[in-house]
């Protein structure tokens, strides 16, 4: 990886920690989202929270839809180290990236939702709780392409042939975990309350939290990554000693 | 499970504690059993709040249908444990047989289990019937996904990575699945009594 390319590749696993950041304090804590509010709270209740906090909620939502930028700039930066790793075809390193650009999508739209339901908090409170029931929805069965994401790069990363791995293989394989306790999802529609609605300990702090934590991590070794793969690239184009030159 | 012949990773440096396949492979099973339970306390601080209910729906269960499918998944474990321990160095014929008998094994318990949904349905226990009825579907249905990847993932070793010829990549990748199935195995370990026999 030519020093240019690896400059830009640890940006963009910097870009991850950005996300985290500003996601996290904007859609989270401005939009009031750590913990979201319960799937059966009265459509009123609701409404009246907006419209106390419409300043900070429009705020919130609307640098939380900006910041999910940042996922996709982590996703490329992660598909160039893969394309370093996969040695055949070089799909997957596609799908990962395909995913992580897919998964940007899902998210700024759930920040947009969000954003309507605050941009008129005057709007009747039936209106301001469907919105919400759609953001949430609409972010939570959204993991597919996410999953997709992640599985992508878990078997490349596990298929690394390098003596030590670019990744370490139980980050891979704990990426593949995290993706697929996702489809816990699949069952958070038929609950308003309780450990499987969208607020409760499977849904929301372990499928949310978990995926944060775990691409920190991935964006930790995507920095070492780079440091590694620009030094292999120095190494096979440092300048050879000049052949002595034979006398006859 | 037994350890593997003169390819496991034990063997490589005898005397050293090695884990079965490759040692990375055991950050989804240990992810995985942590997720279970997690799922089992949950169940239990609830039916330890609803305890009458749970034991009412619970003696609705087909029970039968359980204590079969718990003879059908040990036989399973055994047969792959034996299965690993002929593909090093023993016969390999044998090994494959033994996967594939284990896949067929774990094809049935997941046909019982639909026989089983389908009683319960029928009777009136459906998935949102009650607290006790959602956490049995819930938690027998993750351990039924898990079970059905299981069987593909072993018919895909037994065709793919026994073979007549030994490698050591093969070895791990059987260790790697014989270890995710005894991880199913031990599961339902703990649903059986929980969700079939505790009262």
């Amino acid at each position: 990886m030519t020093p240019y390319e690896a400059r830009l590749v640890r940006l963009s696993a910097w870009s991850c920690f950005l996300f985290i950041l500003l996601f996290g304090v904007f859609w989270g804590v401005l939009g009031r989202n750590i913990p979201p509010y319960p799937p059966d709270m009265p459509a009123a209740d609701l409404a009246a929270v907006y419209r106390a906090h419409a300043a900070t909620l429009r705020i919130g939502f609307s640098v939380g839809a900006v910041s999910c930028a940042f996922l996709a700039t982590w996703a490329i930066g992660l598909f160039r180290i893969m394309l370093k790793i996969e040695r055949d075809g070089q799909i997957l390193s596609y799908v990962q990236l395909v995913g992580g650009v897919l998964t940007v999508i899902f998210t700024t739209y759930t920040c947009t939702i969000l954003l309507a339901a605050a941009f008129r908090p005057e709007q009747d409170p039936a209106q301001i709780r469907m919105l919400f029931d759609l953001a949430w929805l609409t972010l939570d069965l959204g993991f597919g392409v996410t999953t997709m994401q992640y599985i992508a790069f878990g078997v490349v990363a596990i298929g690394d042939e390098r003596e030590k791995p670019l990744f370490p293989k139980w980050l891979a394989w704990l990426g593949i975990w995290v993706s697929l306790e996702f489809l816990v999802e699949i069952i958070m529609p038929y609950f308003r309350t309780g450990p499987f609605s969208w607020l409760g300990m499977f849904p929301y702090w372990l499928a949310f939290f978990g995926p944060f934590a775990w691409m920190t991590s991935v964006a930790v070794w995507m920095l070492k990554a780079a440091d590694r793969l620009e030094a292999e690239y120095a190494s096979e184009n440092a300048p050879r000693a000049p052949r002595p030159q034979t006398t006859i | 499970m037994p350890r593997v012949g003169n390819q496991s990773s034990s063997a490589v440096n005898p005397g050293v504690f090695a884990l079965p396949g490759e040692p990375a492979f055991w950050t989804f099973i240990a992810a995985d059993s942590g997720l279970f339970a997690l799922l089992f306390l949950q169940y239990c601080l609830d039916r330890a709040s609803h305890l009458q209910g749970f034991i009412a729906e619970q003696s609705t269960l087909a029970a039968g249908i359980a204590v079969v499918n718990t003879v059908i998944l040990v036989t399973s474990s055994w047969a792959l444990a034996v299965a690993v321990q002929h593909a090093s160095g023993g016969d390999r014929r044998l090994a494959r047989q033994l996967v594939f008998t284990t896949s067929a094994l774990g094809a049935c318990f997941a046909a019982l289990k639909v026989v089983e949904y389908i009683l319960e349905i029928r009777a009136g226990h459906s998935f949102v019937a009650g607290t006790f009825f959602m956490y049995y579907f819930i938690i027998t249905g993750i351990h039924l996904v898990h079970l059905l990847i299981g069987v593909l993932a072993l018919t895909f070793i037994g065709a793919r990575c026994v073979r007549d010829s030994e490698s050591s990549r093969d070895t791990v990748i059987l260790e790697c699945g014989a270890s995710y199935w005894h991880l199913i195995d031990l599961l339902w370990m703990f649903i059986f009594p929980l969700t079939y026999l505790a009262r």
